[in-house]
């Protein structure tokens, strides 16, 4: 169902990073789980999918970078918008007690909900993430006080470890996979297509994909995941390596 | 086949009376496979044009306070060469297909229906009536000539069943009835009508093509009407379209004299409701005493 909302705060969290908060003027009706999504309408502008980065009463929180017309005008526009959602499946957190989240650039956006419910279910939940350059980073504990450790890694070499989001959690995982239930990874499809080839046979693994998300109920298929018959809209966006592992690598090839 | 819900329209033999409706999925072979594996009988198509088209920019859906959705997807299509890909996948599944197909002109039409009777397609299903895209559907659709020249051409350089689907109009039961005299095997009946949703904050339709197509729930008692008066009048076979969500409705439009149904919306809010609308419909036959579909077919017309 279509709501409406009205921006409320701007937080610029670092270089190319903002978290904005959306005042609902009704609640969603429904409690979001980790890694479901929105899209948020800018009116006249464009409809755009983001991932729930906080929900509490009745305010929604997304995480984003300026990537085009409707990123740029959730960071310059104020004054009113419109909510679709919650939309897609999510992860239950229910059964298991630690967790690697793996996020790449923005696949950091759903961390904050995440921690929440992980703190809620006693959870513990490690982070690994990785940027391109270290000026995009920001301390994650601002947004998830509750995760454990936060380790970075950024292609610059400047902060954390000197390469790639997957580079690091590959190495990580090598040696600690055992003390994790599951890993979920958000970011690149050539990034979780790594974590899945490399990590996979050591833990499961969970990934959050992207894709051109237009009407959301699954109607247009627009975000179907070629060539699986799978559609990220209502059937995603969160999948284990096995069920999409085709599609990470068909994309790959283009 | 030779179960209770056997159902034969426009020449086709199904295995039951439930398709989807077009412009629910339908554009790319993985779709076809989704369709397939939620209990369609017959897969139609998204509608096809000429050349593709990218569709509208989003918001292109959304669902209503009221019931039932807003849509203008804006004929999103891969074009001709979309087609035969649709064709084989569904043969692969063992599906009949229905081929949507628009046009600018009547020698566009025609194209779209050669490649796609070329391609293998089962049928074509004529949309004569999107209501949100300028030249393409409903102003075809509510001028009962015009719908008897587009009929006529299709149906006969085609060997393959044309089907044509009608939007509410002024007119829909004399465009019905020049459908059926111009060649047309079966009438879809009806598309969605095109209506309007404004955000009472930004004081903005939501839709990025302002208007929309509404589907769902609250147009199914209108179509319900249109099909039970073009079949009093033409006693024609009907697929019914609009609205149907559960197995009540299936049961009065094909009383109303519905031969099959297309479901597409209320697809969207619960994927196993062919299985629900069959399942209900046994049930009801049952409690008949009826051991075929299609000897309930206009039974409310006395």
């Amino acid at each position: 169902m279509f709501r409406s909302a009205k921006k409320t705060r701007i937080m610029i969290l670092s270089e190319k990073y903002y978290y904005v908060e959306f005042s609902l003027l009704e609640d969603l009706g429904v409690e979001p789980r980790p890694l479901q999504f929105v899209n948020i309408w800018i009116p006249g502008v464009d409809e755009v999918p983001m991932s729930i980065s906080q929900y509490t009463e009745e305010k929604l929180y997304v995480l984003f970078k300026v990537v085009g017309e409707g990123t740029r005008g959730l960071r310059d526009r104020w004054g009113f918008f419109g909510v679709k959602g919650p939309l897609g499946n999510g992860i239950s957190l229910n059964n298991y007690s630690r967790v690697l989240f793996i996020a790449g650039g923005t696949g950091i956006a759903p961390l904050p909900l995440l921690a929440r419910h992980a703190e809620r279910n006693g959870v513990e939940l490690d982070v690994i993430w990785g940027v391109k350059k270290s000026s995009e980073l920001f301390d994650v504990k601002t947004l998830a006080p509750s995760v454990n450790n936060v380790y970075y890694a950024s292609e610059d070499c400047i902060v954390g470890y000197c390469g790639r989001a997957s580079d690091l959690a590959e190495r990580f995982l090598r040696e600690h996979a055992w003390r994790y239930d599951i890993v979920i990874c958000v970011g690149p499809k050539n990034m979780l297509l790594d974590i899945c080839r490399k990590a996979g046979s050591l833990v499961d693994v969970y990934v959050s994909l992207e894709a051109i998300v237009k009407c959301g109920f699954g109607a247009c298929g627009s975000c179907i995941l070629k060539p699986i018959p799978k559609l990220l809209c209502t059937d995603g966006p969160v999948f284990k390596c096995n069920e999409v592992y085709k599609h990470l690598e068909w994309n790959s090839q283009y | 086949m030779s179960g209770i819900l056997n159902t034969r329209i426009a020449g086709l033999t199904l295995e039951h009376p439930v398709l989807n409706a077009s412009g629910i999925l339908g554009s790319d072979p993985e779709h076809i496979d989704i369709l397939a594996s939620h209990g369609f009988s017959a897969i139609v198509t998204k509608t096809f044009t000429l050349n593709p088209r990218e569709g509208y920019n989003p918001p292109i859906l959304v669902e209503l306070r009221s019931g039932g959705f807003l849509n203008a997807i804006g004929l999103a299509n891969p074009g001709i060469q979309g087609i035969k890909p649709l064709v084989d996948r569904a043969k692969l599944l063992g599906k009949p297909i229905i081929i949507s197909i628009s046009g600018n002109s009547i020698e566009e039409f025609t194209k779209i229906a050669e490649v796609a009777e070329d391609s293998g397609a089962s049928a074509v299903e004529l949309n004569l009536s999107c209501p949100h895209v300028k030249g393409l559907g409903l102003e075809l659709g509510s001028d009962p000539f015009t719908v008897f020249l587009v009929a006529r051409e299709v149906s006969s350089i085609l060997k393959i069943p044309v089907i044509v689907k009608l939007g509410l109009s002024d007119r829909i039961i004399e465009s019905a009835g020049k459908a059926l005299e111009a060649g047309a095997r079966a009438l879809t009946l009806i598309n969605t009508i095109r209506a309007l949703a404004i955000d009472i904050y930004s004081f903005k339709p939501i839709l990025s093509n302002i208007y929309g197509g509404l589907s769902g729930p609250p147009i199914k008692p209108i179509a319900l009407r249109v099909v039970y008066d073009v079949y009093r009048e033409h006693r024609a076979e009907i697929i019914g379209c609009g609205g149907i969500s559960n197995w009540t409705d299936a049961a009065e439009f094909i009383l109303a004299g519905a031969r099959a149904i297309q479901v597409g919306s209320a697809f969207l809010k619960n994927r196993k409701v062919v299985y629900e609308i069959l399942e209900g419909i046994k049930k009801w036959m049952n409690v008949l005493g009826y051991s075929s579909v299609e000897s309930l077919v206009g039974r409310s017309h006395v």
